[in-house]
């Protein structure tokens, strides 16, 4: 009786486990960031940066001083899915659940693709794609998964 | 008559109101004819009469009609006692206890089961998050070699920076 059990309880953790893996999807938000040295952003349509993401933007070695929210997409992904989600009218990435909590991102800029990066993105980190912008501003694109850990 | 307990029966018969018409004349003629058969006609006579004045100085008559009577008593034979329906009750509860439990048993068993597994597979997941994080590998594939990728441990950022002059600089 207790070995039948042991393994009707084996069975299952190996059942949730690959439930897990394969039918739970990976909820992943990317937010398009402005940064600036300006206290206001000229565009109405732009919203102030959550605390959090704000706070690991100012621990980088950035000059700006500011950080706005342009664009705000979410998509959620199971095992081997990928989709593609428009940040803005030149701006565009590609993300990929390869699994096990891996991403594949590319950011494909004015259609043409730039560049892929491909590592772990566990809830609670960050993937940032970043360049400048014009008057001394810069472009980011934050990639994370949102979970009970995120915020 | 055949013999002499033939002719007391019918005799008998005859004083119960049992005969029919003819075999009740037979007997009749017989009670006038022969001396034995007055002598047991008497009999029988006498002891009805002491058996109605019995019934009627001592109350011995029924009072209720025979039928009621014994349904009454075959009534309380068959009517369960308080005990009876008390432990009926007993037993009808722990049967359905025993019944519960042999239902409800196994399906406790089953999502306390599926209860630890998910906790554990929330478990396993945090611990590959973290194998993953001591394994941590980033894999950039770029066309341009001024694209800049460092990893900050401490904040958790991986930054993927893209050094090109922005537009009109």
């Amino acid at each position: 009786m207790s070995i039948f059990a042991i393994v009707v309880c084996a069975l299952l953790f190996r059942c949730v486990i690959y439930a897990e893996d394969r039918f739970l999807p990976m909820q992943l938000e990317a937010i398009l960031i402005w940064g600036t040295n300006d206290e206001q952003s000229p565009d109405p349509n732009h919203k102030p940066l959550e605390p959090s993401i704000e706070a690991k933007l100012r621990s980088q070695p950035f000059k700006w001083k500011k950080y706005f929210e342009v664009n705000r997409q979410s998509t959620n992904l199971v095992a081997k899915a990928a989709a593609k989600l428009k940040m803005s009218q030149e701006c565009e990435i590609e993300v990929l659940n390869r699994g096990d909590s891996t991403v594949e991102v590319t950011l494909i800029g004015k259609g043409q693709r730039v560049g892929t990066v491909v590592q772990p993105l566990p809830p609670g980190e960050l993937l940032i794609l970043g360049g400048n912008a014009p008057n001394m501003t810069g472009w980011f694109v934050v990639i994370r998964q949102r979970g009970k850990d995120s915020q | 008559m055949k013999n002499r307990m033939d002719k007391l029966l019918k005799i008998q018969a005859y004083f119960d109101n049992e005969l029919g018409p003819a075999e009740a004349r037979e007997i009749e003629q017989l009670l006038v004819s022969e001396t034995e058969a007055q002598r047991i006609g008497d009999f029988i006579h006498k002891h009805r009469e002491t058996l109605r004045k019995l019934d009627l100085e001592h109350g011995y008559s029924l009072p209720i009609p025979f039928e009621v009577y014994w349904a009454g008593i075959r009534s309380r034979i068959t009517q369960p006692s308080m005990i009876d329906v008390i432990s009926g009750a007993i037993l009808d509860f722990v049967e359905r206890v025993r019944l519960i439990r042999r239902t409800v048993a196994p399906v406790t068993v089953i999502a306390v089961c599926l209860i630890l597994c998910i906790l554990a597979g929330n478990a396993l997941t945090r611990y590959r998050s973290r194998v993953s994080n001591t394994k941590f590998e980033i894999v950039a594939l770029v066309k341009d070699p001024g694209v800049v990728t460092y990893r900050d441990w401490t904040q958790g950022v991986t930054l993927m920076w893209f050094p090109y002059p922005a537009n009109g600089e």
